[in-house]
């Protein structure tokens, strides 16, 4: 028995499916020129988003106000506080006991900062960072979630990108230490640093050598102070007056943690208005060549419309027909964009903050779902917005001139 | 997919794998150990990720050599067939610095946070454009 291949039914959605597989180079460069919007302003606005979240997390966190650095070091203090790349200078301890007594100041305590050899194959230089716990505002606050007894000298609390669990043992310049408590991710530099008691970094840097000079003196030397100032008085007024009395004795530079955290936001701001600048830039352009190529093709469709027109189908039909072609296309290119962006993002997300030097937290699934639903409307509307002019136009003739004119 | 397009497309990707963990984004660089210090002779210790790379120059040589095959060959069986063996090649990219060999675990070396996604995603776009391209030539035959 012979059977008959079944014939689908035309409809105009299987039409306007057809006549874009039929084209595929044409299709395709229209979706790459979609897709290329979804794709940069998805992408930059998600990593803008984990930037400022960064920013805004480390902001909140760093209890100072102002951070005292012997001169010439306020870069690699940053550099430690943002990225944790490893750094060692020091400064003269006895500067805490007397700016303790400016009026103004509510708190000061004091880190030695010590940049680790690395500890073997596959592993880098660690930050380790001796802290005073009975003045410390800066790391206990953070800590006390997972560190509840007060830390030991041959303990360690080791930041959330450290290779070690709790009760672990880790080694430093020969030195063994137990992992005492592990801590959350900050996104910033003490996810890859090491917190250990003052005295214990200062027995680190003795036996290990680390000092060239005043040895018997070591206790005398810390890295920097971290201070924080009164809400009744400006961090500006406060420097000024450790500036007076102690910046020629004690050759110091300041960090304001303000002014850094401003400085980053402004970067910040820069960053994105080249992201959206950008994103707008894809977005036109995209619109430019989608009219032009549906402008170009207009008199090749007013045959294959008028074709259509003949065999009986509608005006309303035929626009309809032409304005899901180009839905599809920017559906896709959409679709396509944000899971490229996606992608990458997930991939090489922490490369990308690490190059920037910037802490970044991975934005939540419901920011991301948001911005994913706006990038998705906004690229919608590009391919029908393109080819609106071109389909009305096409469709507007009458069925013999129009496929008379197409031929 | 086309017999140049298909060829150039497993030509760019072995290139990819053999550049990615060479020159685009490098693994770790080995550490210098002095062995002697007398005469200052120097050695260098090789992380794992090191090996990685070796490896997937190996691999992405294979991709290159098995993509100018592809151009040359006409019959579609035998395009067929080195593209099934292409997605054996795919799993391995993904493989060697995964399970195979691996890489640093520290998330703060460049192996780890650059060479290790990248393979990956070459591994991902190779197995897909293969996998099209396997259904293509399956309908051609």
């Amino acid at each position: 028995m012979h059977i008959m291949p079944q014939i689908k039914p035309i409809t105009i959605y299987r039409l306007a499916w057809r006549n874009l597989a039929q084209k595929p180079f044409r299709t395709t460069c229209l979706i790459i020129m979609t897709l290329l919007f979804s794709a940069s302003l998805f992408g930059g606005s998600i990593l803008t988003k984990n930037l400022n979240d960064g920013i805004a997390g480390m902001a909140n966190r760093l209890g100072a106000d102002i951070l005292i650095v012997p001169y010439g070091y306020e870069k690699e203090l940053e550099v430690a506080l943002l990225r944790g790349e490893p750094s060692t200078f020091y400064l003269k301890a006895d500067l805490a006991q007397k700016i303790e007594k400016i009026k103004g100041i509510t708190a000061v305590s004091s880190q030695l900062f010590i940049a680790s050899l690395s500890a073997g194959c596959c592993t880098s230089k660690l930050q380790l960072i001796g802290f005073e716990q009975s003045t410390d505002f800066v790391i206990s606050p953070w800590m006390k979630q997972q560190l509840t007894a007060r830390l030991h000298d041959n303990e360690v609390v080791v930041g959330s990108k450290i290779l070690a669990d709790v009760g672990d043992e880790i080694t430093f310049f020969n030195h063994r230490f137990r992992v005492a408590a592990k801590m959350d991710s900050t996104g910033m530099g003490f996810d890859t640093s090491v917190f250990m008691t003052m005295d214990a970094a200062y027995n680190l840097m003795k036996t290990a050598d680390l000092l060239s000079g005043d040895v018997d003196h070591i206790r005398n030397y810390v890295s920097s102070i971290f201070i924080r100032v009164d809400h009744d008085y400006q961090p500006k007024a406060i420097v000024n007056q450790i500036m007076q009395k102690y910046a020629v004795e004690y050759n110091l530079d300041f960090v304001m943690t303000k002014v850094m955290i401003s400085d980053i936001y402004k970067w910040l701001n820069s960053f994105s208005v080249i992201v959206y600048t950008l994103a707008a830039i894809f977005w036109l352009l995209a619109i430019v060549v989608i009219f032009i190529v549906y402008s170009s093709t207009i008199n090749e469709r007013k045959r294959e419309v008028g074709i259509l027109r003949i065999l009986g189908a509608s005006r309303s039909m035929l626009v309809k027909m032409l304005f899901i072609e180009s839905f599809i296309i920017s559906v896709i290119g959409a679709i396509i964009g944000i899971i490229f962006a996606t992608i990458v993002l997930c991939a090489f997300s922490m490369l990308i903050c690490q190059s920037l030097g910037l802490p970044c937290i991975n934005a939540s699934f419901s920011s991301a779902i948001t911005y994913g639903l706006i990038v998705f409307i906004l690229t919608l509307i590009i391919a029908p917005l393109a080819s609106s002019y071109s389909v009305l136009s096409i469709t507007r003739t009458d069925s013999y001139q129009a496929y008379r004119e197409g031929e | 997919m086309n017999r140049f397009l298909s060829s150039a497309f497993v030509i760019l990707i072995g290139l990819l794998v053999i550049l990615v963990p060479t020159y685009i984004l490098p693994v770790c660089p080995p550490t210098e150990i002095m062995a002697n210090s007398h005469d200052h002779h120097i050695t260098y210790k090789f992380m794992k990720c090191h090996w990685t790379s070796q490896a997937e120059i190996g691999i992405g040589t294979a991709m290159v050599v098995i993509g100018l095959i592809l151009l040359l060959i006409k019959s579609t069986l035998i395009r067929l067939g080195l593209n099934i063996s292409l997605v054996v090649i795919a799993m391995f990219v993904a493989a060697v610095p995964t399970i195979l060999i691996g890489v640093c675990p520290s998330e703060m070396m460049a192996c780890h946070i650059g060479t290790l996604p990248a393979l990956l995603l070459l591994s991902g776009i190779l197995f897909i454009g293969i996998l099209v391209n396997i259904f293509y030539l399956k309908r051609l035959s």
